[in-house]
């Protein structure tokens, strides 16, 4: 049996990705039969679901026992998508309602009597066109010959039907013959939308099998959210970065940038236990000293408190977290804890990158000066501890650690080791990174996605916009400890060496340099 | 700060990071508090695994409740051992020290460099002064 993941047109570069999330949630593999960006209907396949003349199967199980783990198995996997509404079975499909007449008697006359007494209801669903009522009633009066008796029931059926209709924008030339041809015919010509510019190509007779979660955007939408900031995440992609790192109940999910936590909620919804942390405990505290008035509201609002372990405040580059330490064999010492980290960067376009630190004198003299004194730069160059009437600064109320400027590429490199030695073997790692789109030249600008030896990209999803794109990156932790050849410092040196000279935010960090630059249009030129 | 945080934390310094003294951090001035929480024994089952029992014992003995953390994990199996399924009752006691325990106020201090890390309603600031990044 084929079935028809029904997407919302929306994210499309999204949607693919996740439908294999959810195969991996499911433990059920799932494949595409036909996809295409251009259209919500997706048809897919269930291999493992599908032996009917297999002879094992009926030994313990009648058909419709069968039937019913089958569709239960394919309801649990749509009940975890965010990007598509609802999946069908699907009775029969055509190019238009003739061949379609002829593709249910074929292929699925056999069952037509399973639901002859059960209470229905059909549903009507045009992509790129609309009936009217007297339309839909004449659409659904079409299919009387499928014999159904039972009551028909807006509210609740134990049964629903729903009627695909695809209509796609036409062709230069599909324009051009509608201009001579008579309006939708019935002497072979394509029934054709004209105030919507479309033609009908596909339409489909399914039964719904289940729904997706993607009413959780309304729950979590950000207008209701009682704690959020400027850079919160909309929540739909939230859910989707959290769906995509398979959270899941019984795990432990981090977001080491969690700002006013939009990742752990949604990690949360979808039962994980988490935890944040963040250089600036201010974003996740909000304007009360403990969590209650920050994102502690937040999962209250969402009756997630139980999945809740900690907030605190750290940096990334001189992070607190028991890390598997590199070239040991594993053992109870340094397991690696995390199922999942799930987070969204800063990518110092609002609010610089930063790092715990102090910018060096000798850095700074070096900037100023090639020439600097070297030995007077030395002496400088190491910060001492501050004491405040003899008391140490640090220890003293209210003090705020320094930070320094971060390299961009150095931040991503750090985010991956961190993940690659934290996360379980199969644990991901879910994060966005930005990038610009063109070059100083205006040509179009490759993206280097970084790499890690203990992490697979499993995958990339790119949402553009004008002058600039953002993506999910998506990593599986491979089995095996860390290999203690691998050091950033050795994987990047000449890099490493160019930021302790590198002293301003764009040097740092080429993303934000050409996110302010003005675009330069000289692609027509001298 | 839960119990069960503290298990997954070290010190931030970064020379301290191969000394075994800088794990676990040590609470010093610790004021307690229960909070109530669902139970989830998918959670804790999971969990287990990953934490890193002398540690919580230190942790635990520490703030005078040993008495709570059983002598051996119970999440970890021998290879000798079969499918003993752990004890639902030995499951929510681990979720009520993990989960349910935590510190409000008080300080985290790294037994190897002496460091202080402190704890205010709850939550733990891990940021390093200059002089030790």
């Amino acid at each position: 049996m084929d079935y028809l993941v029904r997407f919302a047109q929306a994210h499309e570069r999204f949607r693919r990705p996740e439908l294999e999330a959810l195969a991996d949630l499911a433990r059920l593999p799932c494949e595409i039969v036909s996809y295409a960006e251009n259209t919500p209907f997706c048809i897919v396949w269930f291999p493992t679901l599908q032996n009917p003349g297999n002879a094992n199967d009926t030994d313990d199980m009648s058909g419709l026992d069968r039937r019913e783990t089958v569709e239960q198995a394919v309801r649990d996997f749509e009940s975890r998508a965010i990007l598509s509404k609802c999946i069908y079975e699907i009775w029969g499909q055509g190019a238009d309602y003739e061949e379609l007449d002829r593709d249910v008697t074929q292929r699925s006359r056999h069952l037509w009597d399973l639901y002859k007494h059960h209470s229905f209801k059909f549903s009507i669903d045009c992509y790129g066109s609309s009936q009217d009522a007297e339309q839909q009633r004449r659409t659904i009066d079409r299919f009387k010959y499928l014999g159904l008796l039972g009551k028909i029931r807006m509210k609740d059926p134990q049964v629903e039907f729903a009627v695909l209709e695809e209509w796609l924008p036409m062709t230069a030339a599909g324009r051009a013959a509608d201009m001579t041809a008579a309006h939708a015919s019935k002497d072979g010509t394509v029934p054709v939308d004209r105030v919507a510019g479309t033609s009908l190509r596909r339409v489909f007779l399914a039964r719904k099998i289940g729904d997706s979660q993607r009413w959780l955007r309304e729950k979590h939408d950000l207008k209701k959210r009682p704690y959020i900031s400027t850079t919160s995440m909309d929540a739909e992609l939230a859910l989707v970065t959290a769906n995509m790192a398979l959270a899941s109940p019984g795990k432990m999910f981090l977001d080491p940038f969690v700002g006013t936590g939009g990742f752990m909620v949604a990690a949360a919804e979808l039962g994980a236990v988490v935890m944040g942390s963040d250089i600036d405990g201010r974003s996740y505290r909000g304007k009360g000293a403990g969590l209650e008035k920050g994102v502690g509201a937040n999962f209250k609002k969402y009756g997630l408190e139980h999945l809740f372990v900690d907030c605190m405040c750290s940096d990334l580059t001189n992070t607190p977290f028991r890390r598997s330490a590199r070239g040991q064999k594993p053992s109870s010492q340094n397991v690696r804890w995390l199922d999942g980290i799930v987070c969204d960067p800063p990518y110092g376009v609002r609010e610089g990158l930063k790092v715990l630190g102090t910018r060096t004198r000798r850095a700074v003299l070096l900037a100023s000066n090639a020439d600097g004194d070297d030995l007077a730069a030395a002496a400088a160059d190491t910060p001492r501890e501050i004491l405040v009437d003899g008391i140490p600064a640090h220890k003293l109320p209210g003090y705020i650690a320094p930070k320094k400027p971060y390299s961009f590429s150095r931040m991503l490199d750090d985010i991956l080791d961190f993940a690659a030695a934290t996360l379980v073997d199969g644990g991901r790692l879910a994060f966005w990174m930005p990038s610009a789109n063109e070059n100083d030249l205006g040509e179009e600008e490759v993206t280097v996605i970084p790499t890690h030896p203990h992490l697979l990209l499993k995958h990339e999803c790119v949402q553009r916009f004008n002058k600039w794109s953002r993506r999910l990156l998506v990593y599986e932790r491979l089995p095996g400890h860390l290999d203690s050849k691998v050091e950033i410092d050795e994987l990047d040196g000449g890099q490493a060496v160019g930021d302790r000279t590198a002293q301003t935010a764009d040097e740092l960090n080429p993303f934000r340099k050409r996110y302010f630059q003005p675009v330069v249009d000289n692609k027509n030129g001298s | 700060m839960k119990l069960l945080t503290t298990n997954f934390l070290t010190c931030a310094v970064k020379t301290c990071k191969t000394s075994p003294l800088s794990f676990p951090l040590h609470f010093k001035d610790a004021t307690l508090e229960r909070t109530e929480i669902d139970y989830n024994p998918l959670f804790i089952r999971n969990v287990l695994p990953r934490v890193n029992w002398d540690a919580l014992t230190t942790t635990a003995t520490e703030l005078g409740l040993q008495s709570l953390v059983p002598a051996r994990n119970p999440g970890t199996r021998t290879e000798t051992e079969t499918e003993t399924d752990i004890k639902d009752e030995e499951l929510r006691k681990l979720h009520n020290l993990l989960l349910e325990t935590g510190v409000v106020e008080g300080k985290l201090v790294c037994g190897n460099c002496g460091f202080e890390y402190p704890i205010k309603e709850g939550v733990g600031n891990f940021l390093l002064p200059a002089h030790l990044v």
